[in-house]
């Protein structure tokens, strides 16, 4: 199938594409500072380039930097991964341990279908999904002449992934590490790209018609059986082009309100704090039936999201607490004379005489290696509770991006393809771009513009009919209310929607498999589709979706207007409901304990 | 403005900062690239610490020797900032990189 193909075209780009994991690595991990030794760890050489930095700047700057990049209190991850480096740690029994644990655990969201589905609440389609998975049901029609029931399972690639480390079945290194983890560039891939896919619970869905497919034997008579209609009314994946930004007044509002003390005390009590579950909610599209649009289900909340950050940086201060305390070496007069009169000395000597950062890198390194080989000798300990710190670094960056990614604006612009093949109809491709904005802290605009075609050729004797099916355009502008009591945070949204048929609405009959909720008189046999008078179609619609926010359920309720549907002519008022549940909770809270400790 | 109470000792491998005495100290992180916060799990000598903002905190220093752990929030994986005392030199304690999202100061006081 099309959908398939363009799939795999999708997850080929994020993987295989030099330049979007070269975009990723420069705008997110912490690269190697240009010009710094080829052997010196992220963690380290942004140490390096703070001295490098602070060179033309006085003396107090330039040892506050330098005692930065030296002291195992300021520069301990970057310790933790010069030891994780050293070929001659795997032959301890600690650092053996650490990487034994590793390979043994190896191993903006739309909750609904997309628009134009067939039995969403939505009329236009949002960036992107939930971040793990996302389960929605819904009830109604938009375009369609007909309500059907839904249920869509959504979720993102990079929701997977991320689910995957938290269950230590890899490892999250931002910076890029060597080894079999997952980078920042890699997530940041993944997070583009999301899926859904919509199944049609109604009974007689699929039906089997049986054939001779031999001579009759007596009474018994050998046939074929085909299957016809699918479980599987539509599949969609979405890729964000522009993928959402940080720096925008709502994000900076949204970072303060989170990390605020209050929001600590009590998230839900933050009406500005964002709902990342409805970030992705892939408002299903019109045209699909059964459409209420289950807005925002599916990615975790921002509550969930600081829950997680918070529990891992207990877990990552009581690592570097454990280091801090579980060694001595620091105290002891051999370190402290090295440290004093060569190491410090010597930094100080070579940003004196100018020395460029690559320069200041090697003799960073060096001085650093000698503290850390008389570190080890002085205290055994160091490696495994460096081995530690690192995993818990790891976590916690991991929750760190999560959270960020769930309070970051949803994507500018994203292009979507889905593939529709509701029970009766053609099997039709749309491609569609999503744009979305956010106004202030309660408000935002998402814009979707489609074009969808047959996935063959109408049949000939159809006036009008072509594969080109219908243009597609929809508004929507969202109101966050705010918390309230018992309805949680709910958001009111008001959405218009415009399709241009372009080709009438084909429907294949067949007498023995009639479809569901249309009937048909007077039809001859031997008619085997039928089609409506095309024209335009403008539906305006006012939906109310409650427990947005901490909530991982939400429940939209949708009315809207249409001068007409795709197969009646006349105009209709249409009521759209639906329930989506976010399993984000479930996948992070299983894997959030303890690591490495 | 309050008079500044902590002085950097880079030149000291065992402590971060001198205190001029024990008593209450009020310090924030300020971004330089991203957005940089403190992250509720910091402590001060194993104990809670009073937030006053996102990315100022307020603790009493001991006397004698303590330690303070910080676990920082960074918006930017590539996120910088500093760590400041709310003082009136705003003396500037330490430098903050995202990659290095834990730091942990001993105070002498």
């Amino acid at each position: 199938m099309k959908w398939r193909s363009f799939l795999a075209l999708c997850i080929s780009v994020i993987f295989l594409s030099p330049t979007l994991r070269g975009q990723g690595a420069a705008s997110s991990a912490p690269a190697a500072a240009p010009g710094a030794a080829a052997d010196i760890p992220p963690a380290c050489s942004v140490l390096v380039k703070a001295i490098a930095d602070v060179r033309q700047k006085g003396s107090d700057e330039i040892n506050l930097a330098i005692a930065d990049s030296l002291k195992l209190r300021q520069n301990s991850v970057c310790v933790a991964q010069i030891l994780a480096e050293d070929p001659h740690l795997g032959e301890r029994p600690s650092f053996s341990n650490f990487v034994k644990t590793l390979e043994n655990q190896r191993i903006d969201k739309q909750a609904g279908p997309s628009a134009g589905t067939g039995g969403t609440t939505d009329l236009v389609s949002k960036g992107v999904t939930a971040k793990a998975i996302s389960v929605a049901a819904d009830y109604g029609a938009l375009t369609e002449s007909t309500s059907n029931k839904t249920v869509t399972v959504q979720g993102s690639l990079e929701g997977i992934a991320a689910a995957a480390i938290r269950q230590n079945l890899f490892r999250y290194c931002p910076d890029g590490g060597t080894g079999e983890c997952a980078d920042d560039a890699l997530l940041r891939g993944l997070g583009r790209v999301s899926y859904g896919i919509t199944f049609n619970p109604n009974l007689g869905t699929q039906s089997l018609t049986g054939t001779p497919s031999g001579s009759q034997t007596g009474s018994a008579q050998p046939v074929t059986f085909t299957a016809s209609g699918s479980e599987i009314s539509a599949a969609d994946v979405k890729f964000a082009l522009i993928p959402e930004a940080t720096t925008s007044k709502a994000f900076q509002t949204a970072w303060n309100d989170a990390l605020s003390p209050v929001s600590k005390v009590d998230v839900s009590s933050k009406t500005t704090l964002p709902d990342c579950a409805g970030k992705g909610s892939t408002a299903k599209k019109a045209g699909q039936g059964g459409q209420a649009g289950a807005a925002n289900a599916g990615g975790a909340s921002s509550g969930n999201s600081l829950s997680l950050l918070d529990a891992a940086g207990a877990n990552l201060v009581a690592s570097l607490s454990a280091l801090i305390q579980g060694v001595n070496f620091e105290a002891s007069n051999e370190y402290i004379q090295l440290y004093k009169t060569e190491a410090v000395p010597t930094l100080q000597n070579a940003v004196q005489r100018g020395a460029s950062q690559a320069e200041l890198g090697a003799i960073w390194r060096q001085e650093e290696d000698k503290l850390i080989a008389l570190a080890k000798k002085l205290d055994p300990q160091l490696e495994q509770q460096a081995a530690s710190l690192l995993q818990n670094t790891a976590r916690y960056q991991l929750e760190e991006r999560e959270f960020v990614a769930c309070i970051a604006d949803q994507p500018v612009l994203t292009a979507e393809y889905d593939y529709n093949h509701s029970a009766g109809q053609i099997p039709t491709s749309t491609v569609r771009l999503i744009f979305s904005k956010g106004l202030g802290a309660n408000f935002s605009v998402t814009a979707n513009g489609a074009a969808a075609i047959y996935d063959s050729q109408p049949m000939s004797s159809i006036p009008g009919g072509r594969r080109l099916r219908d243009v597609q355009a929809g508004v929507e502008a969202d109101w966050k209310l705010g918390a309230l009591a018992l309805v949680g945070a709910p958001v009111v949204s008001a959405t218009g929607y415009f399709q241009d048929q372009t080709s009438p609405a084909i429907l294949n009959v067949n007498p023995a498999m009639p479809i569901t909720g249309i009937t048909f008189t007077g039809l001859p046999s031997n008619a085997m589709q039928v089609f409506a008078k095309k024209g335009n179609i403008g539906i305006a619609q006012l939906k109310l979706t409650l427990g947005s926010g901490k909530s991982s359920v939400r429940v939209p309720f949708a009315i809207s207007y249409s001068n007409r549907t795709e197969l009646i002519t006349r105009p209709e008022w249409k009521a759209q409901v639906g329930i989506s549940y976010d399993f984000d909770s479930l996948f992070t809270s299983a894997g959030s304990g303890k690591t490495g400790q | 403005m309050a008079n500044c109470v902590l002085t950097p000792t880079p030149l000291d491998p065992v402590s971060n900062f001198s205190a001029s005495a024990p008593g209450e100290v009020t310090l924030e992180v300020k971004s330089t690239v991203g957005n940089v916060a403190i992250d509720a799990a910091s402590t001060y000598s194993g104990g809670a610490i009073t937030f006053l903002s996102a990315t100022q905190i307020k603790f009493n220093v001991v006397a004698g020797h303590s330690n303070l752990t910080l676990a920082l929030v960074f918006s930017d994986p590539d996120g910088a900032g500093t760590l400041n005392e709310v003082c009136s030199a705003n003396t500037l304690l330490d430098f903050l990189h995202a990659p290095i999202p834990a730091e942990s100061y001993a105070i002498c006081a």
